[in-house]
């Protein structure tokens, strides 16, 4: 227990777990394609509802077949982002031939948030592991939330991007038989990220696009999307 | 080895730079019957020699499983190997846990041989009287370690330990080249094959006191035991070690066997 400043003349001290987030990282998309995955987010770090830091990197590289980010509170990604790399770290150090792939980092997330859900004490983050499997040689993508809940899946929308986006990103995807080429899922990002920029006011217009294949994982740092205003005329009610 | 006032204790150098106890602990491994272990491109696999204490004992158990994608055998204190074997499975678990993937077999046999050291260190510990062949399979393929009291571990292509076990290591070192391209059946046939060169000449390789482990592509780690090694001994042309080298031993032998049969205070 922390030494505590306050008189606990009741017997009470106060609550020292996160009860609500401070600065936070916005919705996340990712698509899985033929060969690997696409992830998306801006570089947005709002502080309620203002704009606060507008340039922060969300999706981060562990290693060369995982990509990792997420949604929810800056400082506790931070601290995970502390433990990811101590665990790179020591694994690059024993250079021994074997490595840490996205399906290891899943179930090593997994099991934190969920130890951390049962001490009552959340990392207040949901999180996406994404990357490819060199031992099964496919890609992987799963989600892991604040409860310790984990799946898998090839299409992955958090935040209004869950709500609002992936219904889109699906429906663009039945019209394909299996997986999407790297292009055609690179289009139907591109048109769910302008979608969700134009309907989702939390949203910042710099975005950092994670690429992870067979051949290795990079960042598309920053990019701008190119908008025409001039379509809100075209909606009802506005002045 | 000869008594001398530098082997009381494992935290006694010689003048010569040993550590005897440590040299002490590894004859406790020699007293132990013989185990061999070999791999393919695709299989490990360990065999082990049961011995009996006498007539009414059962043949004591050599191999142990430590998680579905390996397992060991041992030679010397079978309850130091027992203790071992409980860290190894812990170990092994933990990693299944956090990472959701098999322990990688290096990995384990590193964080033994740490544990095997920290006793060679201490004052008032002694070191750990067993030897193991460690066979698993992960990522990187099919694996045999070995390890040593002294703390020292090996990865071997074939290997084999306890009483006797030198014969066994030269039919190994004559089929090395052949092992890698083995099936899974002639893998086990040519691990019996050294096992058998470890027999005292008035014993054979029977279901009872064989012990046949398996571990590799598709292949969970699967003991054999009792009638299950019938299948395996069938391979062999026979149980007894060849005729050739039973005259040679025969002449050799008065001299080498009283020193490797049955201590008292030693298990198997």
């Amino acid at each position: 227990m922390l030494a505590s400043a306050y008189s606990v003349s009741n017997g009470m001290e106060p609550s020292t777990r996160t009860l609500s987030p401070s600065v936070t990282g916005g919705s996340i998309l990712g698509i899985m394609f033929e060969g690997g995955v696409l992830l998306a987010g801006d570089r947005l770090g709002a502080y309620g509802g203002l704009h606060r830091f507008r340039d922060i990197d969300r999706i981060i590289k562990v290693n060369d077949n995982v990509l990792i980010t997420y949604t929810g509170d800056v400082a506790d990604f931070q601290y995970i982002e502390e433990i990811l790399e101590d665990e790179q770290r020591e694994n690059d150090m024993r250079n021994d031939g074997y490595e840490l792939g996205p399906s290891e980092y899943f179930n090593l997330m997994g099991r934190i948030m969920y130890n951390r859900r049962s001490k009552g004490n959340p990392l207040w983050n949901r999180i996406i592991v994404a990357g490819y499997d060199k031992a099964a040689d496919k890609p992987f993508m799963g989600q892991i939330d604040s409860k310790g809940t984990v799946f898998e899946s090839h299409l992955i929308g958090t935040g209004f991007g869950g709500f609002l986006v992936h219904p889109l990103m699906e429906r663009e995807l039945e019209k394909i038989d299996g997986r999407p080429t790297k292009e055609q899922a690179t289009q139907i990002l591109e048109r769910a990220l302008k979608v969700l920029y134009y309907r989702d006011k939390t949203t910042y217009n710099k975005w950092s696009i994670g690429t992870t294949e067979k051949s290795g994982s990079s960042i598309e740092a920053s990019r701008e999307l190119a908008t025409n205003w001039q379509i809100a005329k075209l909606i009802v009610g506005y002045e | 080895m000869f008594r001398n006032q530098y082997d009381s204790s494992t935290t006694t150098w010689s003048p010569q730079g040993r550590i005897h106890q440590i040299e002490y602990a590894m004859e406790a491994v020699k007293q132990g019957s013989a185990t061999v272990g070999v791999k393919s491109k695709t299989h490990a696999v360990l065999v082990a020699l049961k011995r009996a204490q006498n007539e009414l004992s059962a043949h004591q158990q050599k191999c142990l499983r430590i998680a579905p994608h390996c397992g060991m055998s041992m030679a010397g204190l079978t309850a130091d190997g027992r203790g071992l074997t409980n860290f190894m499975r812990t170990e092994a678990l933990n990693y299944e846990m956090v990472y959701g993937s098999d322990m990688p077999v290096a990995r384990l046999v590193d964080v033994v041989g740490s544990k095997l050291q920290t006793p060679t260190q201490i004052y008032y510990r002694r070191p750990f009287g067993v030897g193991l062949l460690i066979a698993g399979y992960d990522k990187q393929g099919p694996h045999i370690y070995q390890t040593c009291p002294s703390a020292n571990y090996y990865s071997c292509k074939a290997m084999s330990i306890g009483s006797r076990s030198q014969s066994a290591r030269t039919y190994l070192e004559k089929f090395l080249d052949d092992l890698e391209g083995c099936s899974k059946n002639d893998l086990v046939k040519h691990g019996l094959m050294a096992l058998r060169e470890t027999l005292p000449t008035d014993q054979e390789l029977t279901e009872h006191n064989v012990t046949v482990c398996i571990v590799g592509e598709n292949q969970k780690y699967a003991e054999y035991n009792n009638e299950e090694t019938k299948q395996f001994l069938d391979l062999l042309d026979s149980t007894k070690k060849p005729a050739r080298e039973r005259a040679q031993a025969d002449d050799a032998a008065p001299a080498e066997e009283p020193a490797a049969e049955e201590p008292a205070a030693m298990e198997e």
